[in-house]
């Protein structure tokens, strides 16, 4: 459930997103991660697959079937990839806060070139 | 940048880099392993023993295996694969080894087993030395893992005698 | 404000410099990947310390598209090892197992015959014409460790080599179009 804010800096944020090349286009309506998000959904995908890895490699071994360590390893590589990789809310808890529109149009656009992504923002 | 493909590929990647060593700790576990194998082997019967044309003797022989080889698996064994080896020495070779039967053994199961069969291989001299020879019967057994590294061992059992003339 | 302006000034020579950095760490991978394959080799001291099994001749054992790690030692070659060999005139090199062995006392050459252990008869159809036992110099190594599964991306590359443009041409375009 995604909820539905009507605050302008959402608007907003939305606007810009849709201009900037650098962020991926998702078709879905999840909203990408924020910073925090990333480094959280990188070292969870870590930390995840590590204990799969034990728990499989102990199972396998007391049990006694090889096929249990992989079959335990796969299952944890299924979830780990529903719960790492698609942008879920709980990612971006500490959206970036972009400029207002008309924040924006106070402070000149500079001449057009390629790499607008590495364009600084006074507000962090 | 994060994005979607870039978060798949680094898990992917970390996955199977996980898995390898996985594989490889198996691997090493397979080295705590204290096999206690046993084996017997009796030669029952020469059928015939003769010289070839080509000048080579050749011998055929009936045997009786029986072994136990159960306590060479563990989890990371796909299969032992077992043979029996004549080897004895000549003049002119220092060491011959002809195998004389093999079988593949899939599971520990099947890894006590009695079996009474002529031999598969031809037993075969380069040279015409094998009247009275003396020789040992030699149980390999190769362990092949379903990962990682390959244990090979043998039990020696000697005393065997083949006739001295012809039959 | 004045960061603007610089940027502007610096696209051009930024252009270049992430090109030739691209060219760059492309070559890093390649010649780090050649360095692993020769140390793999010294290692192992043998002429390919990788090989995929192609056929079922080994079946149970192995299988089509399991890779096996060899090794080379100047140690005599023994029943029962699992050795890879060349015959002289055939291109692709034959994993099967040592069942006969005669080790010569004055010249220390072994003869050596193999089979493969799925196989009804021995390999003396495989050697060359005449030829009934293969010697040292005919092998390349001994199988010493094994994977599973890993060598069917050689032989899909290998059998059917649009496959193999299409990986290439993916990776390059990967390379071009990637911001670092």
């Amino acid at each position: 459930m995604f909820q539905i804010s009507s605050l302008p800096s959402i608007r907003a944020l939305a606007m810009v997103l849709r201009k900037s090349r650098s962020l991926s286009i998702q078709r879905s309506k999840l909203k990408p991660m924020d910073w925090k998000g990333q480094k959280l959904a990188e070292e969870l995908m870590q930390i995840l697959l590590l204990v799969f890895a034990v728990v499989g490699f102990v199972t396998g071994y007391v049990t006694g079937s090889f096929q249990m360590m992989v079959l335990v390893f796969a299952g944890g590589v299924v979830l780990t990839t529903l719960v790492t990789v698609p942008n879920w809310p709980f990612f971006n808890r500490n959206p970036l806060k972009w400029l207002d529109p008309i924040e924006a149009e106070k402070h000149p656009k500079p001449q057009p070139q390629p790499l607008n992504s590495k364009k600084k923002f006074s507000k962090k | 940048m994060h994005s979607f493909g870039y978060r798949a590929n680094a898990l992917l990647t970390f996955a199977v880099t996980i898995l390898a060593l996985m594989c490889a700790m198996a691997s090493v576990s397979d080295n705590f392993n204290s096999p206690s194998p046993t084996s017997k082997v009796q030669v029952l019967n020469i059928n015939w023993f003769q010289k070839q044309p080509n000048g080579n003797d050749e011998v055929s022989m009936t045997l009786n295996i029986s072994a136990d080889l159960q306590s060479l698996f563990t989890w990371n064994t796909k299969q032992v694969f077992v043979f029996l080896a004549a080897e004895y020495e000549t003049p002119k070779n220092a060491l011959n080894q002809i195998s004389l039967w093999d079988g593949i053994i899939p599971s520990k199961e099947h890894a006590k087993f009695w079996i009474h069969t002529s031999n598969k291989y031809r037993f075969i001299d380069q040279g015409s030395n094998l009247r009275g020879k003396e020789f040992n019967l030699t149980l390999h057994w190769h362990v092949m893992p379903k990962t990682g590294k390959m244990f090979a061992d043998k039990i020696v059992m000697s005393g065997y005698r083949l006739p001295q003339e012809y039959r | 404000m004045g960061w603007f302006g610089e940027a502007v000034d610096s696209i051009k020579s930024i252009q270049i410099r992430q090109a030739l950095s691209q060219v760059v760490s492309l070559g890093l991978i390649v010649t780090s990947a050649l360095i692993i394959w020769k140390g793999l080799m010294l290692m192992t001291g043998s002429e390919s310390p990788v090989v995929v099994v192609l056929s079922e001749s080994m079946e149970p054992g192995f299988a089509r598209g399991d890779i096996l790690f060899l090794h080379m030692s100047k140690d005599p070659i023994r029943a029962g090892e699992i050795v890879v060999y060349n015959v002289d005139g055939r291109p692709i090199p034959i994993v099967h197992r040592v069942i006969k062995v005669h080790g010569q006392r004055d010249t220390g050459e072994d003869y050596v015959l193999t089979k493969g252990d799925n196989n009804h008869e021995d390999d003396i159809e495989l050697y060359a014409p005449g030829q009934r036992w293969l010697q040292q110099h005919h092998i390349m190594g001994r199988a010493a460790g094994f994977l599973p599964y890993v060598g069917w991306v050689t032989i899909i590359m290998t059998e059917k080599p649009i496959i193999k443009y299409i990986v290439i041409g993916a990776l390059g375009l990967l390379v071009i179009t990637s911001k670092d």
